[in-house]
């Protein structure tokens, strides 16, 4: 019998992958354990590995296929074994991520709201009943999903959309992510000169999840300024203790880490998130840390911050980093943080406000360190380094007086860092 | 003909399928002198599955006729009598041999009114045992009523209980045109209330035995039994099922079945003639051309004998044709969407 | 009236009287002139499907009905037109009923091979060989079991005695003793297979003593060979005695159909039996017996001609049936 090689399930939540890359192709020999094929997730590419050794035939999923998980994509065939195909050895439908036919996808989610169009829009199955009722009921049956066998929609699952409909706000169906703004259109109808980039699984990610977050979470945002001075010579001293040993410097960056968790382990009912009919509040304080990539944003979470010295923290932002960059974090590395920082003070951005990370019900968006005149405690002018923050906050679980207390808690921990140092 | 009866203003009492059979042809005999009764061994013998039993001793040879063993001719002298002012019954022995009396049922009995303009009619009355599950193997077990039902000029009926046997052989002998009668074997010991004295069961008119709202199963003959079984199980199991006995299958009642479609959105055909162009077939596309089409939320589903002569061992004999629990396990499959 | 029947007078002379037997000679020439016109109509494309002509066999069908009373019954063969006319049936609406129309005894539905009168008592031919005799062994039970006294003469051709049917029919006739008359008429080929080739029997009548009836074999081209061997079957079968099997060879000058090539007997045949015309020799036997003369005769022929002309102009301006009606009569009440 031949090795079926499946596209694995590699993340929370994922129902399907696309084929980022073949590592071996039809008829090549190939090793257990050996990588075979790279699988474009969310928020990376995993590499999956050979199940077996033998030969790849039948190799079903092309580069760019979006694949359910589950699904065979090849089957290695033992030597000596006889190569036939084995069933389901037919090409999927090849349904690549569907951002790469916008003109498929187009009619799928127009703002209108039309009531029951052509056929099974897009190939669907509808049961008659079911295209009744969505008719009766101006549901657009393209925004239904069937779960019916080979995903037939039936009535039930018409009655069950409208409840998801009434959800959203009507300003809901504007922002509805993936939907054409018309903007290539325009740009067709006046002639200007443009190109396209197809959206991507990471991007479309990134919309889809911050235009949720944009739009459902009541956001507000805190805002005040923090002298750097005490936190910078406190970096100086630990650099200079480090000269010599090999080890990475600390950044500033790593100390706000460090003082935002210390933040949160003082003010716990901020280190929460908002979970429908529950908050959950962490016993730990798990920051996410933005981190730029090509083409996008990741968020490699530092676990447990609020117990890890400084060079832990140091060492394991690099860490995450660098493999952010590269595409190799594992879920469980960018999921289940409890609070957000992003940076964006190395740009030369003076302040910003951030949008939250959800489930997390806080980030705090940081700006440039510049100098500053200040007044002294005798109203004299002094020059300090001063860094303005914004604290975005989810108001169904930090009201204001709770984001004010953190924002205090932090402010005073920059700028008193020994604090920092105790538990 | 006989005035119309309302049959609560009559006595009821039990009686097997087959003492109903006998009691009507008992009271059209007794009232008709045109009525007469032909087939083999119905005479002393009382008929192969005891239907006539005595009822020659009360009539005479001469109205409770054994013929020899000739289907071919028997049933020809039958077309022959009711074309000429008789109103015969003709038994045979097993549904199987209607094939040897194929061209007096098919080419004659059938067409000759309408091949003379509507001169004449062939009031013959022609019945049948059918059925599996007594171990009498291929040529002794079939269903073919959906052979005849194919055939304009034929009526078709399959009454599935006493009550309905008696009523609708009563309401037949009323029939100027050939009726057919398909009684499943297996029946004929089964007991019912029925109406003491003259009564009918109207051809063409199917019934609803159980009603539901999940689902429609249409079924003939002992599988109306089957289904109003499985619709027990079913209904434990939350699923409300709606049993209708179509009783006659040519010509089929189409509003009764329609209607339930609308209201369960679902059907299944129950039958034991071999699926494969059987009466489910007739049903489903009956159904899916009509206006119920649009109330369907599922397939229609057909559950009906193998493509197999009926096999002689008891198990693959059972295995042949539906059964309970597989009914049970389709409709339930149906109403969950898992087909 | 009978006359006084004196030895070795010719049986019809004795049992019918001269009106009855120019009656017969019409008859015979309505058909032969019948079969003509059809024939005649077919070619010029007016009548559909094909026919099976009888021209030959007029006086084995004409005699064959001589005994009957109005309300006796016969059953027909697929070569049933001479049977049709011989019980009475009028030639304008057998033609209507072969060019499809409405006015036709079956209403356009029926056409050649199962025109029927039933009125006259013609239950009908029937396109299924041998697919009448059962039904008429059927009729003869609803005349004894009703006591209605009629007669049944089932006709039937050389090839249906190998038929199951007829086997059946037989045995349940002399079984229940009933009023039916087996008329078989042999022309000695069952469309292209001859009675030596398919049948066990020297004579078909041999089989009747298989069944307990009386079987005989005559000319079926003599008048009155004829009408005496069916008048004492008739008789028989009134008197309660039971059925008899008569065989009446007689002879059918054209194919079985129109798609026969007559491949399987000689023109020396065909026109030896021609040349033994029946109606001429019926005619012949009238006039030397002085019932009438020649000159009667050809009025008669004359007369039938121009009622074949109006037949067929009948046939020709009558209505054809509405489509609309396609399903009509399928049942005696309408369905629900």
């Amino acid at each position: 019998m031949p090795i079926e090689v499946i596209l694995p399930k590699v993340d929370m939540d994922m129902s399907s992958g696309t084929i980022a890359d073949w590592h071996k192709s039809e008829g090549e020999t190939v090793e257990e354990g050996e990588a075979l094929f790279d699988i474009e997730t969310d928020k990376a590419t995993m590499e999956v590995e050979s199940p077996g050794t033998g030969t790849l035939h039948f190799v079903t999923a092309k580069q760019g296929d979006e694949v359910p998980i589950g699904q065979a994509v090849a089957w290695i065939f033992a030597d000596g074994e006889e190569v036939v195909a084995p069933a389901g050895a037919t090409p999927p439908q090849a349904t690549s991520a569907p951002e790469q036919k916008p003109d498929e996808v187009a009619p799928a989610v127009q703002t209108e709201a039309q009531p029951t169009l052509t056929n099974g829009t897009n190939g669907t199955r509808t049961t008659p009943l079911a295209r009744r009722v969505a008719k009766k009921l101006g549901i657009d049956l393209s925004a239904v999903s069937g779960s019916g066998p080979r995903g037939r929609i039936t009535r039930a699952d018409v009655e069950a959309a409208p409840k998801q409909a009434d959800v959203a706000s009507p300003a809901a169906q504007v922002i509805n992510v993936g939907g054409k703004t018309g903007a290539e259109k325009t740009a067709q109808e006046l002639g200007l000169s443009y190109s396209t980039v197809p959206v991507n699984k990471m991007r479309s990610v990134i919309a889809s999840r911050l235009t949720e977050s944009k739009s459902t979470v009541p956001h507000f945002y805190l805002n005040a300024d923090v002298e750097l001075d005490a936190l910078m010579t406190m970096r100086a001293q630990m650099n200079s203790a480090l000269e010599g040993s090999g080890a990475k410097k600390i950044s500033v960056n790593d100390l706000l880490i460090k003082a935002c968790a210390a933040a949160l382990k003082a003010v716990p009912e901020a280190n929460a998130s908002w979970d429908g009919d529950t908050i959950v509040k962490y016993d730990d304080a798990h920051i996410s840390v933005a981190v730029s990539i090509d083409g996008g944003l990741v968020t490699p979470v530092v676990r447990s911050a609020q117990s890890k010295d400084i060079q832990t923290i140091s060492a394991e932002i690099a860490d995450l980093a660098e493999r952010a960059k590269s595409g190799k974090l594992s879920s469980k590395e960018y999921q289940g943080g409890s609070f957000s920082l992003s940076n964006l003070g190395m740009f030369g951005v003076k302040s910003f406000n951030a949008i939250i990370n959800p489930p997390e019900s806080m980030i705090l968006a940081v700006g440039q360190g510049t100098k500053q005149f200040v007044p002294d405690e005798q109203g004299n002018p002094k020059l300090a380094t001063v860094m303005s923050v914004s604290l975005s906050c989810d108001h169904r679980v930090v009201d204001g007086a709770l984001g004010a207390v953190w924002l205090k808690k932090f402010k005073e921990l920059v700028e008193n860092p020994a604090a920092m140092m105790l538990n | 003909m006989n005035a119309p009866v309302n049959t609560a203003d009559l006595e009821t009492v039990e009686m097997s399928y087959s003492e109903a059979i006998k009691d009507a042809m008992d009271i059209a005999l007794g009232s008709d002198e045109r009525v007469i009764l032909m087939g083999e061994d119905i005479g002393v013998y009382g008929g192969a599955f005891q239907v006539t039993g005595d009822l020659v001793h009360k009539y005479g040879e001469e109205r409770v006729m054994d013929t020899p063993i000739s289907e071919l001719g028997g049933a020809g002298v039958a077309v022959g009598a009711a074309l000429t002012g008789l109103r015969p019954i003709f038994e045979f022995q097993f549904s199987d041999f209607a094939t040897l009396a194929m061209e007096q049922i098919v080419n004659q009995a059938a067409k000759v009114r309408y091949m003379l303009g509507g001169e004449v009619s062939v009031p013959v009355v022609m019945r049948f045992p059918a059925g599996s599950g007594t171990g009498a193997a291929a040529q002794h077990s079939q269903s073919l009523e959906a052979w005849l039902a194919h055939v304009p000029g034929l009526k078709v009926i399959q009454p599935s209980t006493p009550h309905d046997v008696k009523g609708m052989l009563l309401q037949a002998l009323e029939d100027p045109d050939p009726v057919m009668i398909f009684e499943h074997k297996l029946l004929y010991k089964t007991k019912g209330m029925v109406p003491q004295g003259y009564y009918t069961v109207p051809i063409g008119k199917a019934e609803v035995r159980r009603e539901g709202t999940d689902v429609t199963i249409v079924a003939t003959s002992i599988m109306v039994h089957k289904s109003l079984a499985a619709a027990e199980e079913l209904q434990k199991a939350g699923i409300s099922a709606e049993v209708i006995d179509l009783r006659t299958i040519r010509p089929i009642d189409p509003e009764t079945v329609l209607a339930s479609v609308e209201k369960t959105s679902r059907l299944v055909c129950v039958y034991e003639g071999v699926k494969t162009l059987g009466i489910g077939a007739e049903i489903s596309a009956m159904v899916a051309e009509s206006h119920a089409f649009d109330f369907l939320d599922a397939p229609i589903l057909r559950l009906g004998g193998s493509d197999n002569p009926i096999p002689y061992n008891p198990e693959l004999e059972k295995a042949s044709v539906p059964q309970v629990d597989g009914i049970v396990a389709s409709v339930a499959d149906l109403v969950k969407g898992k087909i | 009236m009978a006359k006084h029947k004196t030895k070795n007078e010719p049986f019809a002379l004795t049992k019918y009287s001269p009106d009855q037997l120019k009656e017969a000679l019409r008859k015979m020439h309505l058909i032969r002139k019948f079969e003509e016109g059809a024939e005649d109509s077919y070619t010029r494309g007016l009548i559909h499907g094909t026919m099976h002509l009888s021209i030959g066999q007029e006086c084995s069908a004409v005699g064959s009905c001589m005994p009957l009373a109005d309300d006796d019954q016969i059953t027909s063969t697929h070569r049933g037109h001479g049977h049709c006319v011989a019980k009475g049936a009028e030639v304008a609406r057998m033609f209507a009923e072969f060019f499809g129309k409405e006015t036709g005894y079956c209403k356009g539905r029926g056409g050649s091979m199962h025109i029927a009168d039933v009125e006259k008592g013609n239950l009908g031919a029937n396109g299924i060989v041998a697919g009448g005799i059962p039904i008429a062994v059927g009729a003869a039970l609803t005349s004894k079991r009703l006591n209605t006294g009629k007669v049944v003469l089932c006709f039937f051709g050389d090839g249906a005695n190998n038929e199951g049917a007829f086997h059946e029919s037989l045995n349940m006739a002399s079984v229940w003793k009933l009023p039916v008359v087996f008329v078989c008429e042999n022309n000695k080929y069952g469309m292209s297979t001859s009675i030596e080739r398919s049948t066990a029997v020297e004579n078909i009548s041999d089989r009747a003593a298989g069944y307990s009836m009386p079987g005989v074999t005559v000319d079926g081209n003599d008048f009155n060979a004829i009408t005496e061997a069916i008048d004492t079957a008739v008789e028989r079968a009134r008197a309660g005695e039971g059925p008899s099997l008569v065989e009446s060879l007689t002879y059918r000058w054209r194919g079985h159909s129109k798609s026969d090539r007559n491949r399987y007997r000689t023109k020396d045949e065909i026109s030896d039996w021609m040349s033994k015309d029946p109606i001429v020799r019926f005619t012949s036997f009238l006039v030397e017996h002085s019932v009438l003369t020649e000159d009667e005769a050809q009025a008669i022929e004359a007369d039938v001609e121009a009622e074949i002309a109006a037949g067929i102009e009948f046939a020709k301006t009558s209505p054809d049936p509405l489509i609309t009606d396609v399903s009509r009569d399928v049942y005696t009440e309408a369905l629900s």
